[in-house]
């Protein structure tokens, strides 16, 4: 079968009541995560792992694929009508979005927003699904050497693409791989760094980690930053969101240029939708034909940023898809759910899981479509929410984090670790410091040691063999390159200074 | 010493533990091909992790000191600590009084501390938040929590 017919069959396959409903559900879910600030599309399918837990592999994943890409559209509605992005990736967005507002055209700046999403969502999904069979068709050729390559270069990558600090990633990521290290050994089975402790015996779950680490801690700095709440005077009628055709027209080409710069770094691992929208943005503003207004109200400005935040969102589906890479904290996320419903990331998911995978992808197009109009006709909802959710949302995470993680084997020592992995997340945020190598490591580390292994047994033992193989050598050049590129740099500036 | 020096002295504890923890099994695998033992890589992620956090350590300047009781009980932080004590307690009342009257007794509590609403609010907020939580985990999702001792003990039979 052909990728067309796959994706026919899968939107088919999405069209059920139940399927739709849950789409409709991780879609608006997505939507109201992306306008709360403090609860990022991370933090929200972390909380709800817990409840996908031994159920249906597809039900499940369209839910939680709703909520993140349906995250990257709800950010722009607060972000336009109160100057608060629900998400990093939206603060682009209130640069033109708020003067906009002040100028009365929010609803319109609102309009494009949504409008721009949509079309960046369903040019990045178009892209996905174009791409997505033949990566992971060439993937199929690789052997452990490739795996473990591609392995170390997204470890680099996630911490030297991104402006994170290097010291403070390789902190992160090699305590994830400590952590991912615990229990049984890959290769002989031996319990390691159990120090008597039965339940460590096993590997460290992955509920207790990510509810821990994104849930409870995030909600618990978000009561520390009291949030002052603005009431929006301005109210939105339907006829006031929708733009003409001459401002669509006219945004067309910045919409069309942040797809295409979000769904490329998408993919990139350690690029999130932040730097899509801020990448998106600079170039806007150096060729946009209405960029003597950026800053001041241009919709121009607002539509390449928010085309381009959705795009990444579909951009960063590729990797974690056909390689089984994940791109991002998020996407990191999505592939420990994918492994808790009981699949097996990589390229060979496309062969013994194809009706998952087409099923999917089929309902990110719906759930796209069912974006646009929860957007547009929801808007007045979502600014009640933000302003209810203050004194509500911890309360309801706070039970969500300790039940969820206690429900999945009634184990008292997991809700204990999740406490555990609380405290390391308070310190990481306070300190600044990634959480997204942390999460990659704790997710692939288990599968690098095993490509490790398995390299040391094709090489008889020499492991200098693996460098004989041209995917292996291009990636390790590539890997020290973007290790020493930003270290040579910080040592110039230093000199420099 | 300062939060970050904190955090670099706890990871490092964290690193020696599995420095110790890798060294407590082999190393290397004595099979046909010698390679890396149950031991080597987490000696390796551990060093790695200790080294790095103790050139933190050093690094990181020691002017701003960590104030114990202005980090944790000062303003809106002591409501962030209250929380998580509550989360705590929380736990514990499930175990104790079951799901229903745990959810309905953290509501409340949060309501009155960590919000400051009135008295109607929080009662018809907790009740609400009761309800719907019962129906989906209980109802929908038919999860298994405990019945609480407290009810176990007086042998009421509800499922609570």
């Amino acid at each position: 079968m052909n990728t067309m017919e796959l994706l026919f069959q899968g939107i088919q396959a999405c069209l059920n009541p139940t399927l739709l409903l849950l789409c409709a559900a991780g879609t608006f879910m997505g939507a109201i995560v992306g306008v709360l600030p403090g609860l990022g599309p991370a933090t929200a399918i972390a909380i709800l792992l817990p409840m996908i837990y031994g159920k249906p592999p597809l039900p499940a994943f369209i839910t939680l694929a709703g909520i993140y890409y349906g995250a990257a559209s709800g950010g722009s509605i607060t972000s336009i009508a109160l100057n608060v992005p629900g998400e990093s990736q939206s603060v682009v967005t209130c640069f033109d979005g708020y003067p906009l507002q002040k100028q009365g055209k929010g609803g319109k700046a609102m309009g494009i927003a949504i409008l721009s999403s949509f079309l960046g969502g369903t040019v990045g999904l178009i892209l996905l699904t174009a791409l997505a069979t033949p990566l992971s068709k060439f993937a199929l050729k690789f052997g452990p050497q490739e795996y473990f390559a591609v392995y170390v270069f997204t470890f680099i990558a996630i911490i030297c693409i991104g402006k994170m600090d290097v010291r403070k990633g390789f902190i992160s990521l090699f305590f994830g791989l400590l952590i991912s290290a615990i229990g049984q050994d890959t290769g002989t089975g031996v319990p390691r760094l159990d120090f008597g402790i039965i339940y460590l015996w096993g590997k460290v779950e992955f509920i207790p980690v990510a509810v821990g680490l994104l849930g409870l801690s995030e909600i618990i700095l978000s009561i520390t930053e009291d949030m002052v709440y603005v009431e929006s005077d301005n109210t939105y009628k339907l006829k006031d969101i929708f733009p003409t055709i001459k401002e669509l027209i006219f945004c067309l080409p910045s919409m069309i240029r942040g797809t295409i710069v979000g769904f490329f770094t998408g993919v990139l691992p350690g690029a999130g939708g932040t730097i899509a929208t801020m990448l998106t943005y600079k170039l806007e503003e150096q060729v946009a034909s209405d960029r003597k207004n950026f800053g001041k109200g241009s919709l121009q400005g607002v539509a390449g940023p928010e085309a381009s935040n959705n795009s990444c969102a579909m951009g960063a589906f590729v990797p974690t898809f056909s390689l089984g890479i994940p791109g991002s904290g998020t996407t990191a996320i999505l592939l420990g759910a994918l492994v808790m419903v009981g699949l097996q990331p990589g390229p060979r998911l496309f062969l013994r899981d194809s009706e998952f995978v087409w099923g999917v992808i089929g309902s990110m197009y719906i759930g796209n479509t069912m974006l646009v109009v929860q957007c547009l006709l929801l808007i007045p909802l979502f600014l009640w929410l933000l302003k209810i959710s203050q004194k509500t949302i911890p309360i309801i995470v706070g039970i969500l984090c300790i039940i969820g993680t206690y429900s999945v084997q009634n184990s008292l020592f997991d809700v204990g670790l999740m406490f555990f992995f609380a405290i390391i997340g308070l310190f990481f945020k306070t300190l600044d410091f990634p959480l997204s190598p942390f999460l990659i490591a704790v997710i692939l580390g288990f599968d690098l040691e095993l490509r490790f292994l398995q390299t040391i047994q094709i090489c008889k033992g020499n492991i200098s063999l693996i460098f004989t193989r041209p995917i292996v050598f291009v990636l390790f050049i590539a890997s020290i390159a973007m290790f020493v590129i930003p270290i040579s740099k910080w040592m110039r500036s230093k000199k420099v200074r | 010493m300062s939060l970050s020096q904190i955090f670099s002295l706890f990871c490092c504890v964290f690193a020696s533990l599995g420095i110790i923890g890798s060294l407590m099994v082999p190393l290397v695998s004595s099979g046909q091909i010698v390679g890396p033992g149950p031991g080597f890589f987490p000696l390796i992620f551990s060093s790695a992790l200790f080294i790095l956090n103790a050139f933190s350590f050093f690094k990181e300047k020691s002017d701003k000191k960590f104030n114990f009781h202005e980090s944790l009980f000062s303003g809106s932080r002591k409501k962030a600590f209250i929380f998580f004590f509550l989360n705590c307690l929380l736990l514990l009342f499930v175990y104790t009084f079951g799901l229903v009257i745990a959810i309905l007794v953290f509501s409340l509590l949060s309501g009155f501390i960590l919000k400051r609403q009135d008295v109607r609010s929080v009662f018809l907020f907790s009740a609400i938040n009761t309800f719907v939580f019962y129906i989906v985990f209980i109802v929908l999702f038919k999860m298994a929590f405990p019945q609480g001792m407290f009810f176990r003990l007086l042998g009421i039979g509800w499922y609570i």
